[in-house]
């Protein structure tokens, strides 16, 4: 733990007089002293001195797990919207075919290729790598954890938290993967695009993501949707407006203060509908001084 | 309106400020939603609001440049801003003005390297027109960047002074920007005091007139950097203190 | 820059089936709003609505101006209404401004809303001209109930200058003398009206749509009603046709929504009349340093 005050800076502000720090993001060399370039936290790792903003589209890392929404078709490989400086690309190799089988892609593969991922579709993905120069960003769904989101027919709930910012609901088993220091500085980004209406799935059952394997690649995705009961309606809805209580109030997002605002909607005895409302939003994060939102 | 003097014998101009005295600033930052950054800046009475989106992928891919982010503006006027109301096209000779002072002002000042083939849009609204408009714009969108995240080498931040009545004044409202003096309007990088725009509206001004508006128009800009980078810094710590905020 | 997969429609439409949507709302339940009169000082009237993501500022503005020769004694009210972002890509933004212009037009400067002899300041020769100007800043659905109720909060909070006709100079001239603010008047309004938008969805109908919610519609009513439910205006959007008992069903809903609104909106801007600090007239200009 970081037991020292962290120091803001704002653009302009020089950083340091050393001169042999190494820059970082954040960071620019102007009249040979390091200067920051954004408004935020300072961090000094060892030589490296870079500034973490509070607030930012997605920065990507690989290995990060994201959720995306597919914005174009193109030749052999997919555009994708992750909330970043750019939309991220799937190539046509980098997913898992229908058949399982690992094989060369044909020409029929690239005919199809809707028949895997279309427009508007939603899928969860992890980076695989990064080129900075050109400022792209490559994903991949090799795996099984990976994928069109779809809704199930379920007895449980899950919860994807992109790390990109938009949720879903991930499984427990993907969430120790999204490093906590990326959690901290990242999750927030839900409450600049509150893409939170997607449906959620909170899950204790580390099996679940296994269950969510079965590759469909019907159109007709009616067929196979299955109604939630009510309550789990309920628990959903009132899960979502716990994410969105946290975003407003531009606070971490993890699980644990996703169940601590849950429960303590409960325990107030508050309808998920009110929860969104400023002075009962105030009383679920204990919050003793009025704040403007 | 028939005024006799800008500036009366007492030293106070017609609301009463003194000729080197600011208006009162207001600073309002990230309350606008579904937008990377907004700011609010409130100068007076002149009310201008920003906001950014980006960096992101361009929607015209035919604009989109190599090696840098390209920079889009809109600007609109409302038609209550102004005393008299005025319905002002997209086309208008100012708003296309005003664009283009935005985007030069600022290209030089983001670093636009970092995202190539990327678009960052600006938009501004002004809410309220009580003179030193284009300032109040430069400073939103400023803050609105910062706002974004959207790294820049230092905060330009700009201010408008008029040479009337044989007086140099700053921070003008609509009725002495209109009295037919020489409008300087300036914006400096706030550290190391660099003009990286200006506009003048000149009619016959002596250097030495020309020189003490220009230096009391750069001390504005100083004056007002102090209360934006506040504002910032405030804002920053606010956002810190709620992130690391625990829940109970 | 809305867009849905298939499966999150489907989730949305079931949700209203179960009447329980996205954010725990049933379908005939409205989100919190906030309003603030009086923001812009240099107009006669003005107000910000927020309604969750949605964003709408009004400015009021009196002129003086000719009467239309169709009604010499009425004042006359011009409604404009500007949407800064385009706010979903079915409708561009145009189409939207022209659809809630036209609509607004229509229901506040129809003479029943607002007495509009009231606004004649010389029979046939010169009249007060009213215009409200609408800046949609961010919209988060349900945009026609939105500007309508930012519309009668800016009226709540308008001044007409008194005036007086005086001889002019020359015979046959007039003059008119504006008195200063503090001897303006409120306008009365008791008869404005507000929209309260109905959609359709899969035969169930739904009130104050999230953005997300309108890519899911079939249709929708919209229907300006008054606080004490009659009738200014209705106008239907969408392909689907809706059956004639289903119109005075959703009719009766829109009148009880209405009510409601009418309410809350009432309450907010008495509340926001009693702790108004007298700043916004203040001439303050003290350097802050």
């Amino acid at each position: 733990m970081i037991n020292e005050p962290q120091r803001i800076v704002t653009p302009g502000e020089i950083l340091t007089q050393e001169s042999d720090f190494l820059r970082g993001h954040g960071v620019s060399l102007q009249n040979n002293q390091l200067t920051a370039t954004i408004s935020g936290v300072v961090e000094k790792v060892n030589k490296l001195v870079s500034v973490e903003p509070l607030k930012s589209r997605y920065n990507p890392h690989v290995g990060d797990i994201v959720i995306g929404r597919i914005n174009e078709v193109m030749r052999k490989k997919w555009k994708v919207e992750v909330n970043s400086t750019q939309n991220a690309i799937l190539s046509l190799s980098a997913i898992i075919l229908p058949d399982g089988i690992q094989r060369r892609r044909t020409s029929t593969d690239e005919m199809n290729m809707r028949n895997f991922y279309k427009e508007d579709d939603l899928i969860c993905a992890e980076v695989q790598k990064i080129q900075w120069q050109e400022n792209k960003i490559f994903l991949h769904t090799r795996s099984l954890k990976y994928g069109k989101l779809k809704i199930r027919s379920i007895d449980y709930l899950l919860l994807i938290l992109g790390v990109n910012g938009y949720c879903w609901i991930s499984s427990p088993e993907t969430v120790p993967k999204i490093d906590k220091k990326n959690t901290d500085k990242n999750n927030w980004w839900v409450s600049t695009h509150q893409k939170t209406d997607f449906e959620k799935d909170l899950s204790t059952d580390p099996k679940s993501a296994k269950l969510r394997i079965r590759k469909r690649f019907i159109d007709d995705e009616s067929q196979r949707y299955k109604s939630f009961t009510q309550e789990m309606r309920e628990k959903i809805a009132r899960t979502r407006n716990s994410i969105f209580v946290l975003s407003t109030l531009n606070m971490t997002i993890d699980p644990i203060a996703i169940m601590k605002i849950y429960s303590k909607s409960l325990s107030l005895q508050l309808e998920s509908k009110d929860m969104l409302e400023p002075n009962n939003m105030m009383n679920l994060i204990d919050a003793k001084e009025e704040e403007k939102i | 309106m028939e005024i006799s003097e800008y500036v009366n014998p007492e030293g106070l101009r017609i609301d009463g400020r003194r000729r080197k005295e600011l208006r009162k600033i207001e600073i309002e930052m990230g309350k606008l939603e579904q937008v990377d950054g907004s700011a609010l800046f409130v100068e007076g009475f002149t009310r201008v609001m920003a906001s950014v989106c980006g960096p992101k992928e361009v929607e015209n891919r035919s604009k989109a440049v190599e090696d840098k982010a390209f920079i889009s503006v809109e600007f609109l006027s409302a038609t209550f801003s102004t005393r008299k109301r005025t319905k002002m096209s997209k086309k208008d000779r100012r708003v296309l003005e005003i664009c283009s002072i935005i985007r030069k002002t600022f290209e030089p000042v983001l670093q636009l390297e970092l995202f190539p083939e990327s678009e960052i849009s600006i938009f501004i609204q002004v809410l309220q027109a009580d003179g030193g408009v284009e300032s109040a714009c430069i400073n939103a969108v400023t803050l609105a960047l910062i706002d974004a995240g959207i790294p820049m080498i230092d905060f330009v931040c700009s201010c408008t002074g008029t040479y009337l009545d044989s007086f140099c004044i700053l921070d003008t409202n609509f009725i002495e920007e209109t009295a037919g003096g020489s409008i300087l309007i300036a914006a400096i990088l706030a550290k190391s005091k660099k003009v990286v725009s200006t506009q003048m509206k000149i009619s016959r001004l002596k250097m030495e007139n020309f020189t003490e508006l220009l230096e009391l128009v750069v001390d504005g800009c100083s004056r007002i950097y102090d209360l934006m980078e506040d504002a910032t810094r405030k804002r920053t710590k606010e956002q810190l203190n709620s992130q690391t905020a625990l829940i109970k | 820059m809305d867009r849905l997969s298939f499966s999150e429609q489907c989730f949305i439409i079931q949700g209203i089936k179960d009447n329980i949507r996205n954010d725990a709302r049933t379908r005939l339940d409205y989100r919190y709003f906030s309003i603030e009169t009086g923001i812009l000082p240099q107009t006669n009237g003005s107000s910000r609505l927020r309604l969750a993501g949605t964003e709408i500022v009004v400015g009021i503005k009196t002129e003086i101006g000719e009467p239309l020769k169709e009604s010499p004694n009425d004042g006359r009210i011009e409604v404009s209404v500007e949407c800064t972002f385009s706010t979903s890509e079915r409708r561009s933004k145009e189409v939207l401004n022209q659809e809630i212009t036209a609509m607004m037009q229509k229901i506040y400067s129809g003479g029943k809303a607002i007495d509009l002899t009231n606004l004649s300041i010389l029979k046939e020769k010169k009249c007060w001209i009213l215009y409200i100007d609408v800046l949609v800043l961010r919209s988060d659905g349900n945009l026609f109930d939105g500007v309508s109720l930012a519309i009668k909060a800016a009226l709540f909070n308008t001044r007409i200058p008194k005036v007086q006709v005086v001889p002019g100079e020359r015979s046959g001239e007039i003059e008119i003398e504006v008195f200063d603010e503090q001897q303006s008047e409120k306008i009365n309004i008791k008869n404005v009206p507000i929209c309260v938008t109905i959609s359709q969805v899969s035969g169930f109908v739904v009130i104050d749509t999230t953005v997300y919610e309108e890519l899911c519609i079939d249709s929708s009513l919209v229907v300006a009603i008054d606080s004490s439910s009659n009738l200014f205006g209705i106008r239907k959007y969408g392909n689907d046709g809706i059956e004639s008992s289903s119109l005075i069903e959703i009719i009766n809903l829109a009148s009880k929504a209405g009510q409601n609104l009418h309410a809350r909106l009432d309450s907010l801007l008495q509340f926001e009349e009693k702790n108004r600090i007298q700043n916004s007239l203040d001439l303050d200009f003290i350097h802050q340093k």
